[in-house]
């Protein structure tokens, strides 16, 4: 797993290290079971701060994408979200809302959009159905 | 609970000129704070006053919530320095230097030291008048972690070392010196190299003629801070009248604008000139800093 | 002892603890054992007054041992600070342990060789050995580190200590010494005890070059100008000693520092400005530092020696023929002192000099300006005041200006052989003990000289004009060719380094004698 820090987008780090674990569990590059780097190793391969490592370990936490068992390490779960389908159409409706923003600006029609979107999904599962083979 | 270095309206005058002139910060525990600025703003002589080497001559220095003229022993073993050119007493060998360093200190860890004296594989026997300055200052940083200290003062520590070097410095600094209750493990650095810190800053006040011009969280100071670029099929429009518009550079048919903290207002105005394109990208601290200083 | 605290110092830096202690203490022993098989050899040896006589060399011993014997955190910071102060602490218990010793029976002239130290470093050591925990501290920049420990107070009081214990030895050995008069005796204690306080004081409050001047001629001098009124001695006589040794002060103690700014390593940049003070960083500073330096040592020369005059005339004899002693050693040391003060810039000023002048320019700045000094601090006004002591004949004032000359030229040849060529000398102790050991065979010469083979060379004069006809425009030759040609033999260093020690010490003991067979030496 190659982990990658760009400091140009804005989004913060922690969101950024947050993002690219659940991109990871998404695409099947990591399955349930599989442990992710302790902090200390994660903050030093990045050259991150280790409070940024632990606060975005301990989000993934909350939403349920990962578990930290005690003296062992932090493990992807099983896809059980312990969110509420509310909260989770909400923040998934806040990430669209940058996307058509984004589109507006780049002057992408609606139905452009739509297609790309389609587009999108496609590829998301052929890559998942690579990395499950 | 108290911040861990907390600086009220700081003042330092050499002569007539003002070193520092009215500087206020606040570190809480666990957060890593840069002090940023250019060759004389005024960083070293606000660090030697936070290490108590300089009397302020107005303005208070609190650390741990303490007066470090009255606790001066418990704040100092309460926090450790590295300075930008280490200095050992050039008849001692590595393990001597060592030796010494721990008989001044209170809380000594020996573990720590021969973790990390393995790590950058020092040897023990060389003499430090022999040491290359990459080796001196991994033995000071040896020095001050194995202090166990709370606070970690870092005075330039990376200038003039080679990348690897500058790496494993920092890889040191996350590794051990944050290795227990890093909640508790506070950084105060000043440098250059922001590129090299920008991960782990948290936080940094940018330093110019004895002032603090920008205090901000490094993720938050990111999101304020934009490039946008916009490209017109035909002519650059004239100058933009938008306030929080730092500075704009045209080439050819791109117009490049940097902004605090109003990208959607400056997108916007892009748009209503006839951009065919933007692109927002986010500035690095470095750019902040050269904005900002 | 200007050249032996300088090589002391250099040698020490890089010498491994375990050979530095044995080598220490044999040095302090020295002296008094050599004094015991003389007492032998001449069949009066008392047993109880060299029990004694071993008491300060033992007491000195004693932190050492203490502190190589015991495993406490205690000890190690002992072992530093020890190391730390070692080659001025060596210098001062050499210096009073051979005034101590100096009324055993030996030759006259070795008798002066041995006192022109302890004279001198009864007020030049002192002021140095107060300050030096912290100046060379200052000077390693491992200062900052001792200030920000949590056991700073501690580690302060540790320093403060340490040298109070080596400045008692050593005001007990003052006491003792047979060739101070109870009146001297009185300022050497007082001047430790001064020293001893104010030490510290001195070094946290002055943070300039300027000011670190100040301080090596103000402890001394205040100690010699409150001294009368404490001991209702004539004021005049002992203010002008008084400046003409604070003058030697200034000399004694920054000639070391300065030389080896120029020629062992670039200082350290200072860690603490807070507390800037003497040694390479603050001394050997820009250009204007450099001018400002030479500037104050003739400003203090000059008036040293014009107050020396009335001194004179009101004192008495003791006084007098003490200031044409000094005056004349003054003079010399001028001399010899003035190229390196003139050199002895951290290396890259030199290049930045020399990146915006011709080479040729740079040099005969160099020269003309150490030159000048040395002719009128160094030469013009000693003789002056030589001249109105009235016993100073026309053999012994060419005598001395030749010597002096001489000196100037073979110092002026080094320090630019040194200086721009970056050359590192002296850093193993196999050469720095050459030199040392070249310095007491120098020793030994000059006293060969005093007794009687020089008393052929001073009825000549012609021949000492002949010698400077020699060694001066060779010196110059020489000095031209290292810094304009830019010549660099490392392998040399040592032979021309001891050969140097040889040339001084011989010639300032050429001068002596001829001052002596003149009659003109209270000895």
């Amino acid at each position: 797993m190659r982990w990658i820090i760009d400091y140009q987008t804005g989004v913060p780090v922690y969101l950024q290290l947050m993002q690219q674990v659940k991109s990871a569990v998404a695409t099947g590059a990591m399955r349930a079971g599989d442990q992710l780097p302790s902090v200390r190793a994660m903050a030093e391969e990045l050259r991150v701060n280790r409070n940024t490592v632990a606060r975005a370990w301990a989000e993934l936490e909350t939403e349920g994408v990962i578990a930290n068992r005690q003296g062992l390490g932090c493990f992807v779960t099983e896809k059980v979200t312990p969110l509420r389908k509310a909260v989770r159409n909400e923040r998934l409706a806040l990430a669209l809302d940058q996307v058509i923003v984004q589109a507006h600006h780049l002057q992408v029609s609606d139905d452009t959009l739509r297609a790309l979107l389609d587009e999108r999904i496609t590829h998301f599962h052929h890559v998942r159905k690579a990395q499950g083979d | 609970m108290a911040p861990v270095i907390s600086l009220t309206d700081l003042r330092i005058r050499y002569g007539s000129k003002d070193a520092v002139n009215g500087l206020s910060l606040q570190v809480e525990a666990g957060r890593c704070h840069a002090l940023l600025g250019r060759n004389g703003a005024g960083k070293t002589s606000a660090m030697r006053a936070l290490l108590g080497l300089l009397r302020p001559d107005q303005g208070a220095v609190r650390l741990f919530g303490l007066d470090p003229a009255k606790h001066e022993a418990e704040v100092k073993s309460r926090l450790a320095w590295v300075p930008d050119s280490p200095s050992f007493y050039p008849w001692m060998s590595v393990r001597e230097a060592l030796a010494y360093a721990a008989s001044t200190r209170t809380g000594w860890r020996k573990d720590i030291e021969e973790h990390l004296c393995s790590r950058f594989t020092l040897d023990l026997d060389a003499p430090t008048s022999g040491l290359s300055k990459g080796e001196k200052t991994q033995l000071a940083l040896t020095c001050a972690v194995s202090a166990d200290p709370e606070l970690l003062v870092l005075d330039e520590p990376t200038t003039g070392l080679d990348p690897l070097v500058r790496r494993q410095f920092l890889e040191a600094v996350i590794g051990t010196f944050q290795d227990r209750q890093p909640e508790k493990k506070t950084i105060f650095v000043s440098t250059h190299l922001i590129s090299e810190f920008e991960g782990i800053i948290d936080d940094f006040t940018v330093l110019a003629g004895g002032r603090a011009v920008l205090s901000a969280d490094a993720d938050g100071a990111r999101q304020r801070f934009c490039r946008l670029r916009g490209w017109f099929d035909e002519t650059v429009p004239p100058q933009a009248a938008i306030p929080s518009v730092l500075s704009t550079k045209r080439d050819g048919r791109l117009l490049e604008l940097v902004v605090d903290s109003g990208a959607d207002e400056t997108r916007a105005w892009l748009q209503g000139a006839g951009a065919s394109r933007i692109e927002t990208t986010a500035l690095s601290l470095e750019e902040i800093f050269v904005c900002a200083a | 002892m200007t050249t032996l605290a300088l090589k002391t110092d250099l040698v020490f830096e890089r010498v491994p603890a375990a050979k530095l202690y044995p080598g220490l203490w044999l040095l302090t022993l020295l002296p008094v054992s050599a004094l015991v098989l003389l007492d032998l050899h001449a069949g009066i040896f008392r047993p109880s007054i060299w029990a004694i006589r071993f008491v300060p060399a033992l007491l000195a011993l004693l932190p050492g041992a203490w502190a190589n014997l015991s495993g406490s955190v205690r000890a190690t910071r002992l072992r530093k600070e020890l190391r730390l102060i070692a080659p001025i602490t060596l210098t001062l218990l050499v210096s009073t342990s051979l005034a101590f010793v100096c009324d055993a029976p030996m030759p006259l002239a070795l008798r002066f060789v041995l006192l022109t130290g302890p004279a001198m470093g009864v007020l030049v050591i002192t002021a140095a050995v107060a300050i030096a925990p912290w100046g060379e501290e200052h000077r390693l920049g491992t200062l900052a580190a001792q200030l920000l420990s949590p056991l700073s107070g501690q580690l302060m009081l540790e320093k403060s200590a340490l040298a109070a214990y080596f400045l008692v030895i050593s005001s007990l050995c003052s006491v003792a010494t047979p060739f101070f008069s109870p009146e001297l005796a009185a300022l050497s204690i007082l001047s430790h005890v001064l020293a001893i306080l104010t030490g510290p004081a001195w070094f946290f409050a002055l943070r300039s070059s300027t000011a670190a001047l100040g301080m090596f001629v103000m402890a001394p001098v205040s100690a010699l100008l409150i001294a009368p009124w404490l001991l209702s001695v004539d004021l005049p006589p002992a203010l002008s000693v008084g400046l003409a040794l604070g003058y030697g002060v200034v000399m004694l103690a920054l000639t070391p520092r300065l030389l080896r700014a120029g020629i062992s390593r670039p200082p350290p940049r200072a860690v603490t400005d807070g507390v800037r003070l003497w040694g390479p960083s603050s001394v050997a500073g820009p250009l204007q530092v450099e001018r400002k330096l030479l500037g104050s040592a003739m400003a203090i020369g000059v008036l040293a020696t014009v107050l020396s005059v009335p001194g004179y005339l009101l004192a008495n004899d003791e006084t007098r023929e003490g200031l044409f002693v000094i005056n004349a050693l003054m003079g010399l040391l001028v001399c010899a002192l003035t190229p390196a003060l003139t050199l002895a810039e951290p290396r890259q000023l030199v290049m930045q000099e020399l990146a915006a002048h011709p080479r040729a320019r740079v040099f005969w700045r160099k020269l003309s300006s150490s030159l000048g000094v040395a002719v009128i601090a160094g030469l013009v006004l000693p003789s002056a005041v030589m001249l109105t002591l009235s016993r100073l004949t026309a053999t012994g004032l060419a005598v001395f200006i030749v010597t002096g000359l001489t000196l100037w030229a073979v110092s002026f040849a080094v320090s630019t052989w040194l200086e721009p060529s970056g050359t590192v000398v002296a850093t193993s102790f196999g050469v720095g003990g050459l030199m040392v050991g070249a310095q007491f065979a120098a020793l030994a010469l000059g006293a060969w000289l005093l007794t009687g083979g020089v008393s052929w060379l001073v009825t000549q004069p012609a021949a000492g004009l002949a010698a400077l006809g020699v060694i001066g425009p060779g010196c110059l030759i020489f000095a031209w060719r290292s810094f304009v040609g830019l010549r660099q033999s490392k392998g040399r260093d040592a032979a021309v380094l001891i050969s140097v020690s040889l040339v001084h010490a011989t010639t300032l003991g050429v001068i002596c004698a001829a001052l002596m067979t003149r009659g003109l030496m209270p000895f």
